[in-house]
């Protein structure tokens, strides 16, 4: 699954260990998000949603939406 | 510090997903030293058992192992360092797990130094011949008792989702390997064409096809 995480992340400047310690996961949990090699939970997702202050469907793409445009 | 600066700074930096290899070296440089320090432990306890002299061969063969355990431990400190300086500054679950790999990796030392020492045959810790009660016991406690303990820490405060979906597919795998070698083998061993099952080596096959699904499965 695609997702904005990376520019989002950085857009914050913020480093992968520090969105890992906001999220309370790991950096390899972030880098495998972010690389699209895992695919959080709905909680996870939730959760960065709530962090940057986006819907979910604004940060990950099933390929079948618009991502960024709600 | 502008946008494209903070992903340049993460493209530069190594991948932490392709660390495979140094986390699989780290695990077979800690395995070889304590394996090492076990065969180094029997050769001593046989020595003494048989009065206590020690011939030339027997000095050589002790300081070639003590050299490969050091090598062992070196590669292993080195690795780890360099994992570490690649992936950063450790975030607080990284850092609990850290703590309880020292402490797991003390826990099989010890036992596999205790057994070293209890076996009485050349395989020492690999054996399968008896062992005294007043060490059998006691070892069967300090794995059955903490690692439970050990383990709802673990799978609770250390490892995230990712990692247990990890664990998963390498639980996944431990759990086929075994369902297919358990009963192929007992089939051989009923054909005369295999030794009876081994419930340790079966228990050591879903160990490896488990450590490697993960590692796999963690750092792909």
């Amino acid at each position: 699954m695609k997702n904005r995480l990376k520019v989002l992340r950085a857009e914050r400047n913020w480093s992968q260990a520090e969105l890992a310690e906001r999220l309370d996961v790991s950096r390899q949990a972030v880098n495998a998000i972010e690389t699209g090699k895992y695919d959080p939970s709905l909680p996870l997702a939730f959760k960065i949603g709530r962090l940057f202050d986006l819907a979910i469907e604004e940060i990950f793409d099933d390929g079948h939406g618009d991502p960024g445009n709600g | 510090m502008t946008v494209t600066e903070t992903l340049a700074m993460d493209d530069d930096a190594p991948r932490i997903g392709g660390q495979i290899g140094r986390v699989l070296l780290i695990g077979l440089t800690a395995l070889l030293a304590i394996f090492g320090a076990g065969v180094m432990v029997g050769i001593f306890m046989a020595m003494i058992e048989r009065g206590g002299s020690f011939d030339v061969r027997t000095i050589a063969i002790l300081a070639g192992t003590a050299a490969l355990v050091a090598l062992a431990l070196w590669g292993a400190v080195r690795t780890t360092r360099s994992l570490n300086r690649a992936a950063g500054t450790p975030t607080t679950r990284e850092r609990r797990g850290r703590i309880m790999m020292f402490v797991c990796v003390g826990i099989g030392m010890g036992i596999g130094l205790v057994l070293a020492i209890a076996g009485p045959t050349p395989e020492g810790m690999f054996s399968n011949a008896p062992l005294p009660v007043g060490i059998a016991l006691p070892l069967a406690l300090f794995i059955a008792v903490p690692l439970p303990v050990l383990c709802y820490y673990w799978h609770t405060r250390v490892a995230d989702e990712q990692e247990a979906d990890a664990y998963r597919t390498a639980a996944l795998l431990a759990l086929y390997a075994f369902w297919i070698a358990a009963p192929a083998w007992w089939l051989l061993w009923r054909g005369g064409m295999a030794p009876a099952p081994d419930g340790i080596l079966l228990y050591g096959l879903t160990i490896v096809v488990a450590g490697v699904g993960w590692l796999v499965a963690k750092y792909r």
